[in-house]
């Protein structure tokens, strides 16, 4: 298994968040993501004081970290429906055996959040496995979601 | 690239266990059907490639610090 990405978009030597902890637990992406299709094992790592954030990170290639959130944060993906192809390549056969993340990114010039809540994680933590899925055919999603936070301190999409 | 023509509901495959047909075909639109392993991820090609361009843009650059979160949070 190739263990180094080639991709030139990654940034070197970015080890702020330190090593990827051996401890935690690995999930297998078997293509990969859009875009790093050569990575193939990721682990979620929490940020201790700025819960609920989480880092997504690449366990092959160390300067890939993304900013996620859990999607029980995200009110538009409570009740939309995972296609069952989706779920079983994961070992799953319902939504309530897998955990599904947001991807976050700070919109240039604003600074502001936004969640990709078209394109989500989904992980069977029972059997390590994980997969990004496309929800190009659900409503009220959108690749660029404004995060807001709540009064009582949960994180919203507007 | 490989060109082939297909009418309606002739079939091309691809290696053993991949079959792409053609359903209809009207008005500059093709519909097609796929049979693929359930295990072979099939996307439409633009937005395959938007996710790529927005994992890539999702990448915590290096100037990031966890600090910009404790901001958003205090907004609440």
């Amino acid at each position: 298994m190739e263990t180094k990405t080639k991709n030139k978009d990654l940034k070197k030597d970015s080890t702020k968040f330190g090593p990827v902890s051996n401890t935690s637990q690995t999930f297998l992406f078997r293509f990969g993501i859009p875009g790093f299709e050569n990575l193939q094992k990721f682990v979620f790592q929490s940020l201790d004081k700025y819960p609920p954030f989480q880092l997504f990170r690449s366990v092959e290639e160390t300067d890939l970290n993304m900013l996620v959130l859990n999607a029980q944060y995200i009110k538009e993906l409570e009740k939309i429906e995972i296609p069952h192809q989706e779920l079983n390549k994961i070992g799953a056969e319902d939504k309530n055996q897998i955990d599904m993340y947001v991807i976050l990114r700070v919109r240039p010039n604003t600074k502001q959040f936004v969640a990709n809540t078209k394109a989500p994680l989904i992980v069977n933590g029972a059997q390590n496995l994980g997969n990004q899925i496309m929800l190009e055919d659900e409503e009220g999603l959108s690749s660029a979601f404004p995060l807001a936070i709540s009064k009582n301190k949960s994180v919203k999409c507007k | 690239m490989l060109v082939l023509t297909r009418k309606c509901d002739e079939s091309i495959r691809i290696g053993n266990n991949i079959i792409v047909k053609v359903l209809e075909s009207s008005s500059g639109h093709v519909k097609l059907g796929i049979e693929a392993p359930r295990k072979i991820p099939v996307h439409r090609e633009e937005i395959y490639q938007r996710i790529q361009e927005e994992n890539k843009a999702s990448l915590v650059p290096e100037d990031f610090t966890p600090d910009i979160l404790k901001n958003i949070l205090k907004k609440g």
